[in-house]
């Protein structure tokens, strides 16, 4: 039986189906301004890649913004609980996950059954997210991607005082103008943007397994800083830290299927 | 009823009056007030004695100060820094504007920084015909404090006094004691239609009437809210929700809050702000001599955790509140730059944990329009509770 999860995001939107327990195929995509053509979008072309129909589908969860507004979706959760959901489900030892995405910063604690005991969430500052690691990217004329291996080879991090994403920026431009090398900055950003996210973690505490997931997961220096600055080591997943979100939907559909069988938008409680 | 048989019957609910009476220069209550030749005084914080200015025999009604429609602070922008308090920049807002030009007076107190920082703006700019700052010591202990507060209210009389030309007699106080007493029973009485299983009216509806007493005459109020009183007792109540849910913070008169998290399907059903409950609770003392007794209630009530001690008795108000009201969880609220609710919020938060009870800590401006931030995380605390 097929269920499905989708996850949209601001920077990026994700699909997930699952045949009962197994993962079948995931997609993720640049999310457009509107959530629903995003949602609708990406559920067409991960239906498209795995030869399956939208009719397939037993059940549908919707995350992420405009999780609500989601026309084929029978239900809605948050993406926090989703993140813990999926995270679980890769990793059933994992206790903490960090979720780093497109312009919010979340820690979740999990409890031995995967379900939520606690989390927290950065309050409306893009400092610390994927969105900030954009802008860096963009001063430096890099891709986002090529970031995380080039601040690697970095072997003095440059100081990051503010955090702030556009004062960061200015910042950067003075130490290229300084003649710093892009590889001592993208050192001094993902530090910087450790120290940002332990604070976080640390008003919910800390347990050990610990993983991150969203996109900024790919960036091997932040994960390489985190562990760092946290002092514990980050796991990494099986799946791609990018998908755990719509995992996460894919799985609660999975158990709401069960509970409630199939229900139609109207019906959902 | 429905808005089509008030129609029919001519006749509004006094629950319909009350949820929707106008604000400021559209109150019809305000209006007529003025219209008979009396005054109105605006008053900031808990610590104004409001009995004190509704017994002055000029005809003086005390109206508590919100800025619920303020779309805009780019008139108060000018004067204070992003970093203030944006209730207090949003009142200033309608101060700078004109909204509040049916005040006569405004008395403030030195309880919050924030909002003493507007005096010299609403002396200067606004300009009133009776502008007074009442200073509150930063402690409730001690009879050499509670003598300041005294002084400090005797002086406020003789300003009114001195500018309007009569005291309040005892016989005016003991009368004013009494409707604002009334007024704390029956507003109780509210509370308790929403403390059982299948509360009689939901958080935004409390809300409304609150913000009609803040903005009516208390003795016209009493009445109506008498009449509201029974008409939702004789409602079926709310059945179907799917939390209680208690609400925690300083000032809150915009049911913003409320409407995100009464839209997940939770119902509000109490709450610990300063423009809540804690403005309700504590009687005056109606034996003894008026003039202190009012001072003793507004200075012995749920104390500001802008006072230096006091946080036991914050706590315990907060978790007798939440067992009264069988809460399943509490969502603190806090204005950003709100230094002293920030530190309470997390350290009653951190102790009504380990009493077992689930806590959600938000930030909000007083003007807010991030309601999809909020609704997030509003229900992922519900899906957190297992709801």
């Amino acid at each position: 039986m097929i269920f499905a999860g989708v996850d949209v995001g601001s920077m990026t939107a994700e699909a997930v189906l699952m045949d009962d327990g197994e993962l079948l195929a995931s997609t993720v995509l640049v999310a457009t301004p509107n959530p629903v053509t995003s949602a609708t979008i990406v559920l067409e072309r991960v239906l498209a890649e795995s030869g399956l129909r939208a009719q397939d589908i037993a059940y549908c969860v919707s995350t992420g913004y405009g999780r609500e507004r989601i026309p084929f979706a029978q239900h809605d959760i948050s993406e926090i609980s989703c993140h813990g959901k999926g995270a679980f489900w890769a990793d059933p030892g994992i206790r903490t996950i960090i979720d780093v995405g497109g312009q919010d910063c979340k820690v979740i604690r999990i409890d031995a059954s995967g379900d939520l005991k606690d989390f927290v969430m950065n309050d409306k500052c893009a400092a610390g997210t994927g969105r900030f690691l954009e802008g860096v990217a963009k001063t430096m004329a890099v891709h986002v991607s090529e970031l995380g291996p080039m601040a690697l080879e970095g072997v003095d991090p440059v100081p990051i005082t503010s955090i702030c994403t556009v004062f960061t920026q200015f910042d950067v431009m003075t130490f290229l103008a300084e003649g710093r090398t892009r590889e001592d900055i993208g050192y001094g950003v993902a530090e910087a943007l450790a120290v940002r996210v332990n604070r976080l973690v640390k008003r919910v505490g800390v347990e050990d397994r610990v993983c991150i997931t969203g996109g900024v997961a790919k960036n091997a220096a932040v994960v390489r800083a985190t562990e760092k600055v946290l002092g514990h080591q980050v796991c990494s997943l099986r799946v791609d830290p990018q998908i755990v979100g719509a995992l996460g939907a894919a799985l609660f559909a999975r158990e709401r299927y069960a509970k409630h069988g199939a229900q139609s938008r109207e019906t959902r409680s | 009823m429905d808005a089509e048989s008030a129609l029919a019957t001519g006749r509004v609910s006094a629950v319909e009056e009350l949820t929707n009476l106008p604000l400021r220069g559209d109150n019809p209550h305000i209006n007529e007030w003025k219209a008979n030749g009396g005054r109105v005084f605006g008053y900031v914080c808990s610590y104004v004695p409001e009995e004190l200015v509704y017994a002055q025999p000029a005809g003086m009604l005390p109206v508590r100060m919100g800025a619920v429609g303020c779309e805009t602070t780019e008139d108060a922008d000018v004067c204070l820094h992003k970093s203030i308090c944006s209730f207090t920049r949003c009142l200033l807002q309608l101060g700078l504007t004109g909204e509040y030009g049916f005040l006569d007076g405004f008395v403030m107190t030195d309880a919050c920084d924030q909002m003493r920082r507007t005096y010299e703006y609403w002396r200067d700019e606004v300009g009133l015909d009776f502008l007074t700052m009442v200073t509150i010591p930063h402690s409730t202990e001690g009879e050499e404090r509670f003598a300041w507060y005294l002084e400090e209210i005797r002086r406020l009389a003789e300003a009114m006094a001195e500018r309007y030309g009569s005291y309040a007699t005892d016989a005016q106080l003991r009368e004013s004691i009494a409707v604002y007493n009334r007024y704390r029973r029956l507003m109780l009485d509210l509370y308790a239609l929403r403390a059982g299983p299948a509360p009689k009216l939901s958080g935004a509806e409390a809300m409304r009437i609150a913000r009609a007493g803040f903005n009516m005459p208390k003795r016209v109020f009493n009445d109506r809210l008498e009449e509201a009183l029974k008409e939702l007792a004789a409602r079926p109540g709310i059945g179907d929700y799917r939390a209680r849910i208690m609400i925690g913070g300083s000032y809150l008169d915009d049911t913003f809050l409320i409407d995100i998290i009464e839209s997940t399907g939770a119902v509000v059903v109490t709450d610990s702000l300063c423009s809540g409950r804690k403005y309700i609770e504590t009687m005056v003392s109606e034996v003894g001599d008026p003039f202190e007794a009012i001072a003793r209630r507004y200075f012995e009530h749920t104390s500001c955790p802008r006072m230096i001690g006091g946080f036991e008795d914050r706590l315990e108000f907060t978790r007798r509140t939440a067992e009264q009201a069988n809460v399943d969880g509490i969502i603190f609220h806090r204005l950003p730059f709100c230094d002293n609710h920030a530190v309470e919020n997390t350290m009653e938060s951190h102790e009504l944990n380990k009493l077992g009870i689930a806590t959600l800590s938000l930030e909000s401006e007083y003007l807010a329009t991030d309601e999809g931030r909020i609704k997030t995380r509003v229900q992922a605390f519900l899906e957190k509770l297992g709801k």
